[in-house]
């Protein structure tokens, strides 16, 4: 059972994600989604949401789970 | 306060004697009648005196601002002429007979007399008549040292009273005391009508009339459905209070001066409720505030006032202000009455240890929308510099934290474009999701008169609010969209405009990014977003809707007004960008008349946005990863800043539940009441180890604080507010603060317990520190608001006396942005379990939690939140008027009585969140806007059925509050 704060989290990235579809360019739906958690996110929220995406990631859409690679990248 | 006119102004070196320079119009004057604004000037001569004035200026006018004052009873330079007393008459040379000079306009080479033997004589004999039917008692009157009609009385030298008394009068009319703040005194009055104009003119709400013709004309505030007399509670009337400020006898006057007498001294500040912003006379005696008077030098409200505030101002004296600090250990604890150091020491030491044990992030706070600038930029500056992160929030991001972002995201700026005033140069006002006559009631005044003189309206709303339909205001069109489906609505029309021609071209090409536009355009011209295919998500009909978009677009100058019906949903951000596009599509971005205008809730709610409240944001919203933003900031601050942002209000609630956030410095917020799913609030302030409640009562929040410092209203401090139109107005102390500190001192005070050091001596050294760090604010300062009054930021080098319109030439991304914005459903969805969609807001008499006006008189007007229904909704579950209702959604169920009302849309419900045990939030859920997590208060899915006994909660509620009280009442012994 996921933690409510991590199933907030999930929701959230997930609601990004869907929002900031850019007439179907997932690539670069999924840069702007990492630059939208970069820019909006407190650090402990990118380390919880990346530690379930390494660990399970099941509940993430593609794009988040891209956007996710982007920020792991980075960091 | 004095503020300079543009348009008129007399010349004494055209005069024809020297006299003192009139070349700025003395706001407390009364000019007779209102200013004429035109290019050409008409030179006229009054008593000899040569005059130049605009053309269209009444005699009346001309003559006042000469300084050449006519004595005058119907006259006032905030109503129309109406020329009915006939005090004003005057002799113009080739005229017959004697004019009023209020309803005569000024024409070249008038030669006008004001004072003559023959004109003194006349004017004594309507003084007599008015007399004949008035009461002598002068000295024991109200009004007394405040009287129009003793003055001209005493002007035009009336000595007797040849009647005398004993004929048919109204000396013993009955008294109106229905309303709690003034009352209305028939015997007194002269008819005058200047208080059935002001509730035209000035208010717009046509409650009073005049009754009867001749002897018989009197006041009236009209009949009932049953066709008996109102009385002023029970008529239309909204107490603005406009009438009684009209009134020139005591007919109608404030309760306070008849209990307490005559104020002795006042001082211009500005009103904390709403994000208009007014500015108040706060007429003093002593200590004692006697009566709030609206400023007519105001720029936000030019003299007009709300029943919130005029009359709401009694809750800063209330027995129930706490003016002692206090401490406990924990929240089944007493409260202790401490000193202040005791207090600070004692918070500072409790937020230390926690930091150490969990960690540097563990702790955070929330900055206050109501506190001033200089307030809030201190608690931000506290949360960065003393507790050394960024988990600082404030309430706006539970209401605009979405305009924030979309309309830094498509114009560059995260502010409205406008003036209030602009709306008197629109030819098509659309609302969306905002009700300014109830939240915005002065502006929404001002909207009014703009609709009165024909400009059209366009209403969105799942609600029929009164702006749909009301005395003299029909909307064009009332498109009523079912919740939660504003971005396919603003598809639909810019998808309209995109496809029939509308779009303005050349603004596109001069003011806009290409590519984004091209986009953009593809992306909307797409069929999906037609009013056709979007018609069955939006319940809007398709026709309508085209020809709604037609208007907006058709017209030369469309304004948008929007509220938290945008911003409170799942897709807040992309709506408030969706109608950003629809402004730059249409060029209706850039000057007078036009704009993108978001009605902020609170009165300092742009302010404290402004000042840094945001976890990713330094003041003026330098976004703190930026190294550049950090540095200048860490050299005046001389202290290292976090470059990750920090925890937003709902991450903190998730991350105290979750154990690692367990201290929090929340000032004049009361969380507990006003943030959604109350539950899980309440959850995470039990979970934490120390919460420090800074306000000016023990409010829902301090039920669950180890810390409460005691705050200052609004009328015991200095400072600066920001109203919705980046306005800057002052804030100024009328009276030492109740518990010997204001909230920036006892903020410095902690900050200096905390190994912090901060030293200012008075807010305005703390405005200094913001103009030097915040590029929007370089030339603020508080000499220059003594100056100009007010300053609409941007101020700086370029813009010295502020930007009151934005985007004139370009925008601070260079060029505007079109955004593309999917309709995406929100989650909260009707289903058979939930079937009815809730949304929740305001009403004129209450303001947001209610902490301030419940504790007033305001309460006669709405002393609980019902749930207003449907008429088929109720019946179908066979709940009459007046029932209680349980609400139930799947984060709570409350307790409410039903108000049926066809103003709802079926399948709607609706309610308000003023009172605590109402618990409206314990029933919205914590589903939230994608990119600014503003709570959808907006859309709940909920079920009502008819029941007898209040909810679970809120009976744990009761409990629970009655338990706090006690601990309180123990503190005070």
């Amino acid at each position: 059972m996921l933690s409510l704060k991590l199933q907030n989290l999930i929701k959230m990235l997930n609601q990004i994600a869907a929002n900031i579809c850019l007439a179907g360019d997932e690539q670069q739906a999924a840069v702007e989604v990492a630059h939208h958690i970069v820019a909006f996110w407190a650090k402990s929220m990118k380390v919880d949401v990346i530690e379930y995406y390494q660990s399970d990631g099941e509940q993430l859409l593609p794009v988040s789970k891209q956007a996710l690679d982007i920020l792991i990248a980075n960091t | 306060m004095k503020v300079s006119s543009m348009v008129e102004y007399f010349d004494p070196a055209t005069a024809g004697f020297g006299k003192a320079d009139f070349s700025k119009v003395d706001f407390s004057k009364d000019y007779g009648t209102p200013e004429v604004i035109s290019d050409k000037q008409v030179t006229l001569e009054i008593d000899g005196m040569s005059i130049s004035v605009t053309a269209g200026t009444s005699v009346f006018r001309a003559a006042a601002l000469a300084d050449i004052n006519i004595p005058k009873l119907c006259a006032s330079d905030n109503l129309q002429a109406f020329g009915s007393c006939r005090m004003c008459v005057v002799e113009i040379a080739g005229r017959r007979g004697m004019p009023a000079s209020c309803t005569t306009p000024v024409e070249e080479g008038m030669q006008v007399t004001t004072q003559n033997g023959k004109i003194a004589k006349l004017r004594r004999n309507i003084m007599e008549l008015y007399i004949s039917d008035h009461p002598l008692d002068c000295l024991t009157c109200p009004s007394n040292g405040d009287c129009e009609l003793q003055d001209v009385a005493g002007a035009v030298g009336l000595r007797e009273v040849r009647y005398g008394f004993s004929g048919e009068n109204h000396l013993t009319a009955e008294q109106d005391s229905s309303n709690p703040y003034f009352s209305f005194d028939p015997s007194k009055c002269i008819v005058c009508s200047r208080c059935v104009r002001a509730c035209e003119e000035v208010q717009g709400t046509f409650a009073l009339t005049i009754d009867g013709r001749g002897f018989d004309s009197k006041v009236s505030t009209g009949i009932d459905s049953a066709g008996n007399d109102n009385d002023f509670l029970s008529s239309d009337c909204v107490s603005c209070g406009a009438c009684v400020q009209a009134c020139p006898t005591s007919t109608l006057m404030e309760k306070s001066v008849i209990e307490q007498g005559q104020p002795e001294h006042s001082i211009i500040t500005t009103c904390a409720y709403c994000g208009v912003g007014c500015t108040f006379e706060a007429q003093m005696r002593g200590n004692e505030v006697i009566r709030m008077v609206p400023s007519k030098g105001g720029e936000a409200n030019q003299g007009h006032s709300c029943v919130k505030g005029r009359f709401a101002f009694g809750y800063a004296t209330h027995e129930d202000r706490i003016t002692t600090p206090m401490i406990r250990h924990s929240i089944d604890q007493p409260w202790q009455q401490v000193s202040w150091q005791q207090a600070i020491d004692f918070a500072a030491t409790r937020f230390k240890d926690i930091q150490s044990e969990h960690g540097k992030d563990s702790i955070g706070g929330i900055t206050s929308s109501r506190c001033t600038n200089e307030e809030t930029y201190l608690v931000q500056k506290l949360i960065r510099a003393a507790f050394g992160n960024n988990n600082t929030d404030t309430c706006a991001r539970v209401c605009h934290s979405p305009t924030g972002y979309g309309l830094k995201a498509t114009l560059g700026e995260s502010a409205g474009t406008q003036t209030f005033e602009s709306v008197l140069q629109s030819d098509v006002i659309m609302v969306i999701g905002a009700n300014p006559t109830d939240a915005h009631p002065v502006f929404g005044s001002l909207m009014k008169k703009r609709l009165r003189q024909g400009a059209k309206l366009i209403v969105v709303d799942p609600r029929q609010i009164d702006l749909v339909k009301s005395a003299h205001i029909q909307a064009d069109h009332h498109l009523k969209i079912r919740p939660g489906t504003n971005v396919a609505f603003v598809n639909a029309m810019a998808h309209v405009i995109a496809t029939e021609g509308l779009l303005d071209q050349d603004f596109i090409e001069q003011r806009c990014q290409q590519q984004a536009f091209n986009t953009w355009l593809e992306f909307i011209k797409n069929e999906r977003h037609s009013p056709e295919t979007t018609s069955d998500i939006t319940g809007i009909d398709a026709i309508e809707l085209r020809n709604a978009a037609r208007l907006y677009a058709g017209v030369k100058n469309g304004a948008i007004f929007y509220g938290l019906g945008v911003t409170e949903h799942s897709q807040g951000s992309s709506m408030v960008m969706g109608i950003a596009n629809l402004a730059l599509a249409t060029g209706n971005i850039g000057r007078e008349g036009v704009g993108v205008n978001p009605l902020r809730g609170q009165n300092n709610v742009q302010g404290s946005c402004d000042m840094g409240s945001f976890p990713h944001e330094l003041p003026g919203y330098q976004h703190v990863s930026v190294k550049a933003n950090r540095e200048r900031f860490e050299q005046v601050w001389q202290v290292k800043i976090d470059a990750e942002p920090g925890l937003r209000i709902p991450n903190m609630f998730d991350a105290a539940i979750d154990g690692s956030f367990k201290g929090l410095y929340c000032q004049g917020e009361d969380i507990a009441q006003s943030d959604p799913n109350t539950q899980h609030v309440q959850a995470a302030l039990k979970a934490m180890d120390c919460i420090v409640v800074q306000d000016i009562f023990l409010n829902e929040t301090a039920k669950y604080a180890h810390v409460f410092l005691p705050g200052a209203s609004f009328l015991e401090k200095d400072g600066t507010f920001t109203n919705a139109e980046r306005r800057i107005n002052r804030v100024r102390q009328v009276m030492p603060p109740l518990a010997g500190m204001a909230d920036w001192q006892a903020t410095m005070a902690l900050s200096n317990a905390l190994g912090y050091e901060m030293n200012y001596q008075h807010p305005s050294e703390i405005m200094a520190e913001i103009a030097e760090l915040t590029p929007s604010f370089a030339g603020v300062s508080y000499e220059k608001l003594e100056q100009l009054g007010s300053i609409q930021w941007p101020c700086n080098e370029h813009m010295p006396n502020g930007t009151p319109t934005m985007h004139l030439h370009d925008f601070p991304i260079g060029l505007g942005k079109f955004a593309v914005t999917e309709f995406v459903a929100t989650t909260e969805r009707a289903s058979r379990k939930y079937p009815l969609l809730l949304t929740t807001g305001r009403i004129l008499s209450q303001y947001n939690v209610g902490a301030q006006t419940r504790r007033t008189d305001n309460q006669h007007w709405h002393d609980e939140d019902r749930l207003d229904i449907h008429p088929n909704d109720a019946e179908q579950r066979g709940i009459n008027e007046s029932d209680w209702v349980g609400i139930a959604s799947r984060a709570g169920e409350t307790v409410l009585r039903a108000h049926i009302t066809e103003k709802m849309q079926p399948g709607v419900v609706y309610t308000t969140f003023h009172h605590p045990e109402s618990g409206a939030n314990v029933v919205t859920t914590d589903n939230s806007d994608w990119a600014t997590n503003c709570p959808e208060y907006k859309v709940t899915a909920v079920e009502a059925i008819k029941v007898k006994t209040p909810s679970n909660w809120q009976q744990r509620y009761q409990e629970f509050s009655q338990k706090q009280g006690e601990y309180l009442q123990k503190a005070k012994r």
